[in-house]
């Protein structure tokens, strides 16, 4: 039985600006095993977002339980989480999010860094990434010189570098054009299923949903919808 | 230990790369840190100069470092308060260790006549082998020579002083004074040569003569003297309380701030007004760098937010800012310390002539000053100045690195670039 990497029991979020209270996630239940390759798909303002920072420790929940990799987030301190985002979870932005002062292989080396990693195995793993991502050769150029589509490899070789249990991708594709698009989702898919990465996604793009493997469809803050992509309709 | 080292390396290549993105910015705040320390290193150095010279001139010519005289000499100079066995304690006083030169000084008021006029003048007597090659008057003539003990009547005077007894070297001059008897007495004097030192009160109303022939004049006898001025080694330690155990209670030591207060009153307080001026340019300097330091941080928010997205712990992204600050401080220390080194020493070893800017001549405390003025730096006044604005720069960072800690995660990131 693959082991069960985000465990979401009840989770709950709100803003209070003031007076005014939103209710973001209004009690979210799921878990995802090991190898996934889920999308959250929905409307703006569903709490796609929000429930990516959720489970990403980049933020807690208002209510109910949420274990990432068996750990509950809720206990732990802001140190601790950042832990947690270090050892365990790899992130993709939508604007690549680069560290435009390092070239490719020492923001894909980065997090390795963090971690304390050896450096011959830094070497050895920022090298097998760049490679996986379809970068060999483009090791030392600066994000600036790197097209929209090579940045956003860059950025997925940072994020699986370390071997996380989990990596959350927000809008991935959504600044880039359609074919560029799907060879990201291809590279996606095949390091899911060659490198069993388990990947959670957001995305509106209906091309996109129908490639993930599984679907939850946010709601107004709920899942309304769990299950493979050709059961989903989407408006 | 290595991968705390590897750590180490990538914070440095971060704070270093990212302080080259905005090149122009950098280099503005560079330029800003380093013409701030360069100018307060360049005008410290040029007052250091200007109050070194100025003690040096008038403790030359007026007395010494250190002044050994009858306890209330000071309160009114004149031959009734001169002190007595003066040779042997001058021997005794040249023979301490940290003593350069020992100096015998009568002074007192005169009145000096020629046939066009007379003149109220402080007359000095001193002995011309001793001052031959250290008294300012000396580079000072305009006609005529120094002092030369085979003529005993010689005198040097002022230009001012010559311009009204329309005299010139080797015409007579008449002075009369009022001996430690209370009696008036003359002594015809020969102008030997005619100094100007560039202040009206030395030029109109200074002579010095000869040791023998002031002494005569004032009716001291050949062991008395008004002062004995001592001048110091500069590595002399102790010397003033040597030289009072030395004299004995009978006498009294003081120091060139007491025996001339004007001067030392005026270095006081044109050098606090330095130290103010120089705090306000550094005070603007440092509020540019501080709108800079804090403009960087700002702008990378979202940078901030990703780099602790990834798991950096929000110390190290601190440590990586406050590393940038301490980058930019060294290379701007270290820019203004050379700027500011060379610009003294330009100035020390050609010296600045200030005679266009005061044509009238410089006068400080009572003292005329030479207008060119050389700049004196030392390493400990670079050290000390250096350390001042780099130690600034460090607490100016201190805000924006905690604000580079403090970032908003989520907030930050739904700003997208």
């Amino acid at each position: 039985m693959a082991k069960t990497i985000v465990r979401c029991r009840g989770v709950t979020k709100e803003y209070v600006s003031g007076p005014l209270r939103v209710q973001a996630l209004a009690g979210v239940d799921f878990a995802l095993e090991e190898g996934a390759f889920a999308t959250l798909a929905g409307p703006s303002g569903s709490g796609k977002s929000t429930l990516l920072n959720l489970i990403g420790g980049l933020d807690r929940p208002t209510g109910g339980t949420l274990e990432v990799d068996g750990v509950d987030t809720a206990k732990l301190s802001s140190a601790e989480l950042a832990r947690l985002r270090r050892e365990r979870i790899g992130f993709v932005f939508q604007a690549y999010n680069l560290i435009p002062v390092l070239t490719a292989a020492e923001n894909a080396e980065y997090v390795l860094l963090l971690q304390g990693r050896p450096e011959a195995e830094r070497r050895a793993r920022v090298r097998d990434v760049l490679q996986s991502v379809g970068l060999s050769g483009l090791e030392h150029r600066r994000p600036r010189e790197l097209s929209g589509g090579q940045q956003q490899r860059v950025a997925i070789a940072r994020a699986i570098a370390a071997h996380p249990a989990l990596v959350l991708a927000d809008e991935p594709t959504a600044n880039l054009d359609s074919k560029t698009a799907a060879s990201l989702m291809e590279l996606m898919e095949r390091l899911n299923r060659e490198l069993r990465v388990t990947f959670l996604f957001s995305t509106h793009d209906p091309a996109l949903i129908k490639r993930a493997h599984r679907v939850l469809l946010l709601h107004d803050g709920e899942v309304t919808h769990d299950g493979p992509p050709h059961e989903v309709t989407l408006s | 230990m290595s991968e705390r080292l590897a750590v180490a390396r990538l914070l440095l290549r971060l704070a270093w790369r990212s302080l080259w993105r905005n090149r122009r910015r950098t280099e503005i705040t560079l330029s800003s840190i380093a013409l701030g320390l360069s100018l307060a290193l360049f005008f410290g150095s040029l007052a250091q100069g200007t109050y070194e010279k100025a003690v040096t001139d008038a403790t030359r010519l007026l007395a010494g470092q250190l002044t050994v005289e009858t306890p209330r000499y000071n309160e009114s100079p004149g031959p009734a308060l001169a002190l007595s066995g003066a040779p042997a304690l001058r021997d005794r006083l040249q023979a301490m260790p940290g003593v350069v030169r020992v100096r015998p000084l009568v002074s007192a008021q005169a009145v000096a006549s020629s046939g066009a006029g007379s003149l109220g003048v402080v007359l000095i007597g001193v002995d011309p082998r001793i001052e031959r090659g250290s008294s300012p008057l000396e580079s000072k003539l305009v006609a005529g020579k120094f002092l030369d003990p085979s003529e005993p009547r010689g005198l040097l005077i002022g230009a001012g002083l010559a311009k009204r007894l329309r005299v010139a070297p080797g015409k007579k001059v008449v002075l009369t004074a009022t001996d430690v008897q209370g009696n008036v007495s003359s002594e015809l004097f020969r102008v030997s040569g005619i100094f100007r030192l560039g202040a009206d009160e030395l030029d109109t109303y200074a002579a010095q003569g000869q040791l023998p022939l002031v002494r005569k004049l004032l009716g001291l006898r050949e062991d008395q003297v008004g002062q004995l001025g001592l001048f110091l080694a500069p590595d002399g330690r102790d010397v003033q309380r040597k030289a009072q155990e030395l004299a004995g209670p009978a006498l009294a030591v003081r120091t060139w701030q007491e025996t001339m207060p004007g001067l030392a009153a005026w270095i006081a307080i044109d050098s606090r007004s330095n130290d103010v001026t120089r705090a306000l340019l550094i005070g603007l300097v440092m509020f540019t760098i501080m709108n800079t330091l804090l403009m960087s941080v700002l702008e990378r928010g979202h940078e901030f937010a990703v780099l602790l997205a990834l798991g950096t712990p929000p110390r190290q992204l601190k440590a990586q800012v406050l590393l940038e600050v301490v980058l930019l401080a060294v290379l701007g220390c270290a820019l203004g310390a050379l700027l500011g080194s060379l610009a003294a020493w330009w100035g020390q070893v050609r010296g600045i002539d200030l005679s266009g800017a005061f044509p009238e001549g410089v006068t400080v405390g009572g003292m005329a000053l030479d207008p060119i003025i050389h700049c004196k730096l030392s390493a400990f006044s670079v050290a000390k100045v250096t350390g001042l604005v780099f130690a600034a720069t460090i607490l100016l960072g201190l805000g924006p690195m905690r604000r580079a800690g403090r970032v908003d995660v989520v907030t930050s990131l739904r700003t997208q670039r």
